[in-house]
């Protein structure tokens, strides 16, 4: 199976349409509490987030210790998992409602379908392609071999949406506006 | 079959071993075997989850314990639940698994209220 890419987008557009998000930062914890989501935060080594899921009762774990913007990403990550993945869709023979989730260095990499499909979901809620776009009308393509300038810009738009500079640039990347030579 | 689904099912045998075992309580495995017409060595096999016994087998086992079929399959949600317990990557920290616990247990209060 593939990333499911339409489908992330059709659903990423409805959250942003039902919550009234026309800019950034999306506020991803406001959503996670109208969804009912309860969000946790503690500091603990080795993971930067979960999701716990038994029986319809959902929380989000985050590592209070990873930098704000980090911190945004592993809620979106996470609330993507639980609109995508619910438990027992996973391919395991026995269906259940309990499912644990959680995001280290290894899931963060991206390594298999369901946790691509959380860090696109998380990309595209934080950083929407329509939002992007209107702000970079008047850049034109960027090219990161470019000016010395852009790394300010860059800087300035991962601050206006509250996102690490590594996120935004691979989103950029992913969307075609930027050249991908880093 | 993939080696996720595979593990899965050992793990289903498994646990449900246990719970023969543990119903069996203080009656020897020979006791078992005689009452539910099956030889020594599957009773042992069917505890320790190697052998993946058919339906019929389970029914035999249920009789011969007295006890209504259901009590001996595990749990779907206590499955999975022991399932991750027992699959937790190695490079997670104690403090984080606590922490996973401890919001799971949570999640189960919530559900009573």
């Amino acid at each position: 199976m593939a990333v499911r890419r339409k489908k992330i987008r059709r659903i990423v557009e409805e959250l942003l349409d039902k919550h009234r998000i026309t800019k950034p930062p999306v506020d991803v914890e406001r959503i996670c509490e109208s969804i009912g989501l309860s969000v946790v935060r503690k500091n603990v080594e080795s993971i930067s987030g979960f999701i716990v899921q038994n029986d319809g009762k959902v929380a989000i774990g985050v590592n209070s210790s990873n930098i704000p913007a980090r911190q945004r990403f592993t809620i979106a990550h996470e609330l993507g998992h639980y609109l995508l993945h619910p438990p027992g869709t996973d391919d395991v023979h026995v269906d259940s409602k309990f499912q644990v989730r959680f995001r280290d260095e290894l899931s963060s990499q991206g390594t298999d379908i369901s946790e691509q499909e959380a860090n696109f979901f998380a990309a595209e809620l934080l950083m929407p392609q329509e939002f992007i776009e209107n702000d970079l009308r008047n850049v034109g393509k960027v090219d990161l071999d470019g000016e010395f300038l852009i790394q300010g810009f860059l800087d300035d738009l991962a601050q206006k949406y509250e996102v690490s500079g590594q996120a935004l640039l691979i989103r950029l990347t992913n969307l075609g506006v930027i050249n991908s030579r880093i | 079959m993939n080696a996720k689904v595979e593990d899965s099912q050992n793990a289903l045998y498994i646990e449900l071993g246990k719970k023969i075992k543990n119903v069996r309580g203080t009656r020897s495995q020979a006791e078992l075997a005689k009452a539910s017409s099956l030889s020594r060595t599957s009773i042992t096999n069917i505890e320790k989850g190697r052998q993946h016994l058919p339906l019929h087998t389970l029914y035999a086992i249920a009789n011969a314990l007295e006890i209504p079929i259901a009590e001996l399959l595990p749990d779907q949600n206590q499955f999975a639940e022991n399932a991750f317990l027992d699959n937790i990557p190695d490079d997670i920290h104690p403090e984080a698994i606590e922490w996973i616990k401890e919001e799971a247990e949570q999640l189960k209060k919530d559900k009573k209220r």
